[in-house]
């Protein structure tokens, strides 16, 4: 167990009380925590996209914007015109991206990593939805332009998906550790790991466990492996200094965010929050993932 | 001393695994104690330790049996009773296998604190429960125990322990503490969802309070015993 895996047990142990005391909590008191937090850490992790990238690669500054805002707003167009296939996308891209933050220090072949990175952000994504999907469901059937996406909720596909994903993950783990390229103590974290993102996604809601995932054992680790990165760069690298660069892209992105959704709540924007949100979270992924990827392979 | 005899059904599980419960935490409890020969003198006192544990737990094993086939209620008093008992014992075997490292007094005080904080906050939140379940109680206990169980959760993972343990120059050591951190997060992890269970419990829709004693006593069983193998296994392996 690391550090990250600590803090989630323990927010695991925070929550247990709550719903001891609530058994319930609404779904927009649930949105409107889980908005707060994934503002909070969401957005920072992926605040210094620019930075990591021209301390891996050399290009002009306004390529690199063409290119990153270029992709952000071929996205959205997308959304617009196929709702459903951007989803997907959007899904496999997050699995991706997921796989790789957590398994990156894992040495193997360029093709049977990105079959691992794969299918452990598949097996992730598939366990949330096959937990939660009569809840899911009933989210996604509340508002006008998410109705779409309920002919993907299909218990039965998504049993075999889920069950098949995550098989091969943990096969694949197991491999990796009876052919030494994964030391006991790596195996047994991982394994553990995967359960208790299992028992977290089964016991409490859709938003609540994909926010506890997202912010604690996503976004805080992403955000770990950057300062770790400068800090090998510059020992007198502290915290604060990693704050401050973090600070004015947060500061700008969840303002922007924040005004869109007021916007879409106001009924300004035709579009529901929630689709409004996915598109955002969607179109700021892209981008952040390509980032990532170079900067963990360069 | 001779009992009524009890009819039991042979799906009684949880009667089933009191039984295995208290005989293997008897059997384990002379194993340890008649193992303590076989180990250098330091290691003496940590398979006492060891032996107490099970053997404490054997003795309520003992009674909880009896009373759960005569009432086939849940006999929550004995075993806070015994865990009061038993886990600030297993606390102690961390103090014992960091003590060359250096851990003090103050250590050991913390985490024997610590654990007996956690249980008798869990047991007034369990036991003093008014029926059909009092939430801003539970919820207020649930919370002062919890804090003690993260603090020996932390302790033994990234705090004092664990870094006694890193100290230790020894890999038995190092590797016996990890193995006994991971009996504080996932073996411990079933007295909390236990308590959730209890009536007007989050989870008491999820598991009965029949099913927590048969989880409580698989769990019981595999924790204590588990933990002094680990401890014996350091014994033997360092006596060498």
């Amino acid at each position: 167990m690391n550090r990250f895996t600590f803090i989630f047990v323990v927010c695991i142990y925070a929550l247990f009380l709550v719903f001891q005391a609530f058994v319930e909590i609404p779904l927009n008191n649930q949105l409107l925590g889980a908005s707060f937090f994934i503002l909070l850490f969401g957005i920072p992790h992926g605040a210094i996209d620019h930075v990591l990238f021209f301390r891996k690669r050399k290009m002009s500054q306004l390529k690199f914007y063409t290119i990153y805002l270029g992709l952000i707003l071929a996205f959205i167009l997308l959304w617009f015109w196929q709702p459903v296939i951007s989803f997907v996308i959007f899904l496999l891209l997050s699995a991706f991206h997921f796989g790789e933050s957590q398994l990156v220090d894992i040495k193997l072949k360029l093709k049977w990593r990105t079959l691992l990175f794969f299918s452990w952000g598949l097996a992730l994504l598939a366990s949330l939805v096959y937990y939660n999907i009569h809840e899911l469901a009933d989210i996604t059937a509340l508002f006008q332009d998410t109705k779409d996406f309920s002919v993907v909720y299909n218990e039965r596909i998504f049993f075999w998906f889920y069950a098949l994903t995550n098989a091969f993950t943990v096969l694949a783990i197991g491999y990796l550790f009876f052919s030494d390229l994964l030391s006991f103590k790596r195996f047994s974290s991982e394994i553990f790991l995967i359960g208790l993102i299992h028992l977290t996604f089964y016991l409490f809601p859709f938003i609540i466990g994909f926010t506890l995932y997202f912010v604690i054992l996503h976004s805080i680790m992403v955000m770990n492996q950057e300062f770790q990165f400068f800090k090998s760069e510059r020992t007198d690298f502290s915290v604060l200094d990693f704050l401050k660069l973090l600070m004015p892209y947060s500061f700008l992105s969840i303002f922007f965010t924040t005004v869109l959704v007021l916007l879409a709540y106001h009924g300004i924007l035709n579009i529901s929050v929630p689709f409004l949100a996915i598109i955002i979270i969607s179109v700021i992924t892209l981008p952040h993932a390509i980032v990532m990827n170079i900067f963990y392979n360069k | 001393m001779l009992l009524d005899i009890q009819v039991m059904r042979p799906d009684d599980y949880v009667g089933f695994t009191f039984f295995i419960g208290y005989m293997a935490m008897f059997a384990a409890s002379v194993f340890f104690f008649f193992e303590r020969g076989s180990v250098d003198d330091k290691w003496k006192l940590s398979l006492l330790i060891s032996g107490l544990i099970t053997g404490i737990a054997a003795v309520h094993y003992f009674y909880m049996r009896d009373y759960y086939m005569a009432t086939g209620d849940n006999p929550t008093f004995f075993r806070y009773v015994d865990w009061t008992l038993t886990v600030p014992l297993m606390c102690v075997e961390f103090y014992l296998l960091t003590r060359a490292a250096g851990a003090t007094k103050s250590l050991l005080w913390k985490l024997i604190i610590a654990s007996v904080w956690m249980l008798v906050a869990g047991y007034i939140g369990e036991s003093f429960n008014p029926e059909g379940g009092d939430t801003a109680h539970s919820v207020k206990w649930g919370v002062i125990s919890t804090i003690g169980y993260i603090y020996i959760l932390y302790a033994a993972w990234f705090g004092e322990v664990a870094q006694l343990a890193e100290k230790s120059n020894s890999e038995v050591v190092k590797k016996g503490v990890r193995t006994l951190a991971w009996f504080v997060l996932v073996g411990w992890a079933i007295y909390p969802i236990g308590y959730m269970c209890m009536e007007g419990g989050w989870l008491s829709s999820v598991m009965s309070p029949s099913d927590v004693d048969l989880w409580y006593n698989i769990a019981d069983a595999i924790n204590k015993i588990g933990f002094g193998l680990v401890v014996y296994n350091i014994a033997v392996t360092e006596s060498k």
